[in-house]
């Protein structure tokens, strides 16, 4: 029963009376389903992922085993993934198509295919990750990995987004709402412009998303000649220090008032 | 014995029809006392047995109530289901889908909602095949379910109860006794339960992985491994002996932290302490420090055929 969103809110508005007791749906079967149910609320928030659809096709049926294609899809701190597979599930002699044993899962995925938010889609970690995870079939490295890294993603545009909304005469966000950097500088007469730089990246073994925050300093030579105290080279220094004491935000918030007086 | 849930009629059949073979040997439905009968099967000798046969019938009775009952509205649900209603579900179809009579809404909307249902019940369903699922047991439990996998295989899951006071604490649980619960539990448990979640999970697949890489290694290189390897109960000191020729060597591997699935150290000794042993060390821990157990071996049982 592959039954999309779209097609239970249309459902939805069909056969909701004519008196609508207030049942005209304010958003998607998703949407809903996760404030109204506590079990799905409680498993969405303590993951970071939610699953909007979960579709499964026999292929084909053995003596012993099932092969099914199984679709899950839906997004994880607002960005999608699309996961593919075909997994090889034991038939249990009194349930033909359950496969749980002791509230878990069982079978082979045979092979595994996983695509990713556009947006994110093109960065080089995130891509051999997904290289990685689709040679090994490791479905549940990819969950994990995948949540903290949306997270990452997440926070840093909130975070960015902030900045750019509190100070919008000075900050830039150079690579766009949801790209890696953020630049100030001074109004007037920019000498020097600064650049946080908020890369999120993988390592692996074992797979990490490890968040990298900088600051960089663009400045013209004659700014560089004028800064006799060194000020330019040592304030990445700096902003390292101030994040450890005053934490992200607030240092943020101390580096651009200081730099655009 | 629980019945798959696309199976339920057919269990309730199934038990229907061993509920009637029953009730045949202990009188109609009508009597409820249910007088020992005259058909074939049950010996009534004893007053003690009779009673006994008594109880085990009324239960029997109760329950077959119960259960027709059920199948009942099975049933019902069944005929006013989705399928009946609307139809082949096809979203194509569903979406064009235009009310004809308006004494047929609240069916349809009831066959909508029974939709509606399944889909959550799947959504629910889709979280253990990403390895962490949970239920609500009570207003004051909750039962987290992990899965562990490896190499392209679901393996087995774990289990732990969330007893929800004024704070959070751990109630049962079969997670294995090497995992640094409590360590956990104090951390994050009423901090930051999605990390304690998380933390739990790594360790457990982190095990499983150690563990499945040395009974993968056992089998692929049963000449090289010479004798028993000794491992600890995580997996995470392990004690081997290669053996390439003449030469023995006994190497400790440690994963420190439980969370490593490539050992941290790798420690090389040997009986005589021979040039062989001194050349080899640096290869050999090379390879157990960078790739997964079977392929160290590989790598290993290449290098020390090689030279000789």
């Amino acid at each position: 029963m592959a039954i999309s969103d779209m097609t239970l809110q249309h459902l939805d508005m069909e056969l909701c009376s004519e008196s609508g007791a207030g049942e005209s749906q304010r958003g998607s079967f998703s949407d809903q389903i996760y404030t109204v149910d506590p079990d799905l609320h409680m498993l969405s928030t303590l993951t970071g992922v939610t699953f909007q659809d979960h579709t499964t096709t026999v292929i084909r049926k053995e003596r012993d085993t099932t092969v099914v294609l199984k679709t899950l899809s839906g997004q994880s701190h607002s960005l999608s993934f699309h996961v593919q597979m075909e997994v090889e599930e034991l038939l249990e002699a009194s349930s033909p198509t359950l496969l749980k044993t002791e509230g878990g899962r069982r079978g082979t995925v045979n092979r595994l295919q996983v695509s990713v938010d556009k947006r994110v889609a093109m960065q080089t970690d995130l891509q051999a990750f997904i290289t990685w995870v689709e040679q090994e079939r490791a479905v549940l490295c990819f969950f994990r990995l995948f949540s903290e890294y949306s997270e990452w993603w997440s926070l840093r545009h909130k975070v960015f987004q902030h900045f750019k909304d509190q100070y919008s005469d000075v900050v830039r966000l150079s690579m766009g709402a949801y790209g890696e950097e953020l630049e100030f500088s001074q109004v007037q007469n920019p000498g020097a412009c600064f650049i946080i730089s908020w890369l999120v990246t993988l390592t692996s073994d074992p797979w990490k998303a490890i968040p990298n925050i900088t600051l960089k300093v663009k400045a013209k030579n004659q700014m560089r000649q004028l800064d006799e105290k060194g000020t330019l080279q040592t304030c990445g220094q700096v902003f390292h220090d101030m994040v450890k004491v005053l934490g992200l935000e607030q240092a943020i918030h101390a580096i651009i008032r200081t730099a655009t007086l | 014995m629980r019945p798959g849930k696309g199976g339920m009629l057919e269990f309730l059949q199934q038990l229907d029809a061993k509920a009637t073979k029953l009730t045949s040997y202990h009188g109609n439905d009508d009597c409820p006392q249910g007088h020992p009968g005259e058909g074939q099967g049950q010996k009534q000798d004893a007053e003690g047995q009779r009673t006994s046969d008594d109880d085990v019938a009324a239960e029997m009775e109760t329950l077959i109530q119960n259960l027709q009952e059920k199948k009942k509205q099975l049933k019902q649900k069944l005929y006013s289901g989705p399928k009946q209603v609307f139809g082949s579900l096809d979203n194509k179809k569903l979406r064009r889908f235009k009310v004809k009579t308006e004494a047929d809404r609240p069916c349809l909307r009831r066959a909508a909602d029974y939709i509606k249902q399944r889909k959550a019940e799947l959504l629910k369903e889709a979280y253990s095949f990403a390895g962490i699922s949970m239920i609500r047991e009570s207003e004051s439990c909750v039962s987290v379910t992990w899965g562990t996998f490896y190499s392209g295989q679901y393996r087995e899951s774990y289990q732990a109860q969330i007893l929800v006071s004024h704070t959070l604490k751990i109630g049962q649980h079969t997670l294995p006794a090497f995992l640094p619960l409590e360590e956990l539990s104090f951390a994050h448990l009423n901090s930051d339960l999605k990390r304690f979640l998380w933390a739990v999970g790594d360790h457990l697949n982190a095990f499983v992985s150690r563990r499945e890489q040395l009974a993968q290694a056992k089998t692929s290189y049963s000449d090289l491994l010479q004798g028993d390897v000794e491992a600890s109960a995580g997996f995470d000191v392990l004690k081997l002996t290669l053996r390439a020729e003449e030469q023995q060597y006994h190497t400790t591997l440690t994963y420190k932290d439980g969370l490593n699935t490539r050992p941290t150290t790798v420690v090389v000794e040997d009986d005589d302490q021979s040039t062989d042993v001194e050349e080899a060390t640096p290869r050999i821990q090379e390879a157990f420090l960078s790739k997964s157990l079977p392929e160290a071996l590989t790598d290993i049982a290449t290098y020390l055929n090689r030279s000789l």
